[in-house]
């Protein structure tokens, strides 16, 4: 009796099937079923006295010339199936498998929803607060200023040595500047001022900037109605003129299109609307609400001197000018004006800095922390997911196993792996932008106010482009370890490695100690960072600034032009308001200033001593 | 019986009349594929012969139209086989087939004996 074992007519069977698209399953039963068949064709010959080799011939004989079993069954429905999700099936269209691998890394990630949960919380976590912080570092630090090619503007400043300070400009060295320089296609000065709006409705105090003429030639803006100013409304007489911000247009004005033209009355002296302007213009901040022009000329108030330093300036730099040209030339002029005017200037020097550097730079190094600390919650989410994978690759080695038997390449298994991995991340993303949107809100709430265009941060298509960059990254890269660590064995020692126990190997414990060790590194340093931080906060509270502001009130008074005109008056109004407000009870004492201690803001007056 | 060559029954195969074959060799009991090669080309006294690449795409065709059932069966010291048996549906069709073919041959009795009457 021949030993049918001997026999494998499943060679001669699976290559006709392979131009169809059957499953594996489904191939082996056809392969089992054919070859059967043969088997039983082989055994008859055999019977019937043929030889072997002559009833192997006459066997497969039944198999005719161009392959007509694939003909026949190319129309049946199951030689369309389609391609299984195993990895290691016969390759097929690069999109199909990414879309298989996808399903497949779902469906299993949906078989452990505690797992899953976990993980994608953890990630949500770190992408939501990178998101949150990359969007206010895009929106404050990256964004060019709202100003035709802001590139060009800078603020050009005095500067008096020993200690360097840096100093506002006096009215005339501002003029003597604007005159002789010709770095700049234009130069323009401003400073805010107060004032009390009365006439319509309810007496408003609001902030306003009282600017030169060329101070919008600089920004290049133009009034979304009604005209800029003209030159020769830098004169006291005629610089009654008015420009509002469209916010305060709206609330108090409701946005009244015929507001241009009309007179309102603001510190009790009549001002003529000639302008509102766009609402994204918040220049030099956003609580300032409405602008008039400086009187250079005809100044009233004796301000226009070479003592009293007072104006902030800007200026465009002319194209093709670079920046230390300009400043050649800045120190050039402070030299001649030292010279001319030995008693005001002396030891004058001048300098500039790019207007976005003088908006957001003293904020560009708490921003950039921040994102870094947030970088380092990313890293240990990471981290912490990648040793969930690590533990949960240990108790999938026979599923490998079994896979890397039946054919699939490592290449492939690593490339399932990794889809699981990144499947999470995105979902951890998706979780991410939503926890960011809030947090984003909620920062924006309490935020004190002194970070320029915090206010106009939101989730854009830089940031969310930032988020996808940033999970595609920390995806493919915290991935891979688990994926490549799961799939370095070779089968045989994989079968036994997980016949013999589910529980992690040595590799895999010390590449989660490892993780564990990163993790604690990480965490440390971001709680030193917090501890350090925290420190100079308390340190900066207890610092003597030699003022007690225990107990001490302050408000903002603006006596009305129109009753007080002229310097003596103005000294008389407050002479008298702390007069009266010194009998009040419980006034201890009662001071006025232009400006508040530590405010951060200054005017300087120069004095010579008499005699 | 004149002589059909493989190739003409390929033919009715395509035609669909070759599914008679099976579904009444099937009608007695189920049978496997070799058995049911062997029977039609004993029972044809050796004119019709099915090969192995186009009985077992008829086969598994009539198994997708629901005519036919293939198990695989195991019996103890043998490799297991598939069987097929009929379908309450393929017994359907193949009385259906029958009444069919049986008035079609009348019909061509009737005509052919008027000529030769």
């Amino acid at each position: 009796m021949p030993d049918p074992a001997r026999r494998d007519w499943a060679q001669n069977v699976r290559p006709r099937l392979s131009s169809l698209r059957l499953s594996p399953t489904r191939e082996n039963e056809i392969v089992e079923e054919l070859s059967q068949h043969l088997e039983d064709r082989w055994r008859e010959l055999v019977g019937g006295g043929a030889s072997e080799d002559e009833a192997t011939r006459l066997a497969l004989a039944e198999f005719r010339e161009g392959n007509l079993l694939a003909q026949y069954m190319e129309p049946l429905r199951q030689s369309h199936a389609p391609a299984p999700i195993t990895p290691g099936a016969p390759a097929g269209h690069a999109l199909r498998h990414i879309w298989q691998d996808l399903r497949h890394a779902t469906r299993t990630l949906r078989k452990q929803p505690a797992f899953t949960l976990a993980a994608v919380l953890t990630l949500a976590l770190g992408i939501g607060a990178n998101t949150a912080i990359f969007s206010i570092v895009n929106t404050v630090l990256l964004q060019p200023l709202p100003y035709p090619d802001s590139s060009r503007l800078f603020v050009v400043y005095e500067q008096r040595p020993a200690p360097a300070l840096r100093v506002r400009f006096s009215a005339e060295n501002f003029l003597d500047l604007q005159r002789e320089q010709r770095a700049f296609e234009a130069l323009g000065g401003y400073i805010g001022s107060g004032f009390t709006l009365t006439g319509r409705g309810e007496a408003e105090f609001v902030m306003g900037q009282t600017i030169s003429a060329e101070l919008l030639d600089v920004l290049d803006v133009q009034p979304m109605l009604g005209r800029r100013f003209r030159a020769d409304e830098n004169e006291g007489g005629r610089d009654h003129v008015m420009l509002l911000s469209h916010g305060l247009w709206q609330r108090r004005y409701g946005g009244d299109p015929g507001i241009v033209g009309q007179t309102i009355t603001a510190n009790g002296k009549p001002y003529t609307v000639i302008g509102v302007m766009p609402a994204a213009f918040e220049f030099p901040h956003e609580r300032y609400q409405l602008w008039v022009p400086f009187a250079f000329r005809n100044n009233t108030l004796g301000m226009v001197n070479r003592g009293t330093h007072f104006l902030q300036v800007a200026g465009r730099l002319r194209a093709g000018t670079s920046p230390q040209q300009a400043q050649a030339e800045l120190t050039t002029i402070a030299r001649r004006l030292e010279a001319a005017y030995p008693e005001n200037d002396a030891h004058l020097t001048m300098g500039m800095t790019s207007l976005v550097e003088e908006t957001v730079g003293n904020v560009r190094t708490a921003l950039l922390l921040v994102l870094s600390a947030v970088g380092f919650v990313l890293l240990i989410a990471c981290a912490n997911v990648t040793n969930l994978l690590l533990a949960r690759a240990s108790t999938r080695q026979r599923e490998i196993a079994v896979r890397t038997t039946l054919g699939a390449s490592r290449a492939r298994l690593v490339w399932q792996l990794l889809t699981e991995t990144l499947v999470l991340y995105v979902a951890g993303a998706c979780a991410g932008v939503v926890l960011a949107s809030w947090g984003l809100h909620t920062l924006i709430a309490l935020s004190p106010g002194d970070i320029p265009r915090l206010d106009r941060t939101h989730l854009d298509l830089t940031t969310l482009a930032f988020t996808l960059g940033l999970t595609l990254v920390t995806g493919i890269g915290f991935g891979l370890v688990p994926a490549l660590h799961s799939t370095y064995r070779v089968p045989a020692e994989q079968l036994k490695a997980a016949a013999r126990s589910a529980t992690a190997g040595r590799a895999t414990r010390r590449a989660r100690a490892a993780l564990v060790a990163a993790e604690v590194a990480l965490s440390l340093m971001l709680m030193v960072g917090a501890a350090l931080a925290a420190r100079s906060l308390l340190q900066l509270q207890r610092v003597d600034t030699g003022l007690d502001a225990d107990g001490v009130l302050t408000f903002n008074v603006v006596p009305p032009e129109a009753s007080y005109a002229d310097g003596e008056s103005v000294r008389r109004f407050h002479r008298e308001v702390m007069e009266r407000l010194s009998t009040q009870s419980g006034a201890i004492a009662v001071g006025a200033t232009s400006h508040l201690p530590l405010s951060g803001q200054n005017v300087e007056n120069g004095f010579t001593p008499e005699g | 019986m004149s002589d059909i060559n493989a190739r003409a029954l390929d033919r009715e195969l395509k035609r669909g009349s070759a599914e008679l074959l099976i579904l009444s060799l099937l009608d007695a009991r189920p049978r496997h594929g070799y058995d049911l090669s062997k029977l039609i080309e004993t029972r044809s006294g050796g004119q019709l012969k099915f090969h192995i690449d186009s009985l077992y795409p008829l086969l598994y065709r009539l198994e997708e139209r629901g005519w036919i059932a293939g198990n695989w069966v195991e019996k103890p010291d043998e490799r297991r086989r598939r069987l097929y048996k009929l379908t309450p549906e393929g017994r359907r069709v193949l009385a259906q087939q029958r009444k069919t073919l049986a008035a079609f041959v009348e019909a061509v009795r009737r005509v052919t004996g008027d000529e030769h009457a």
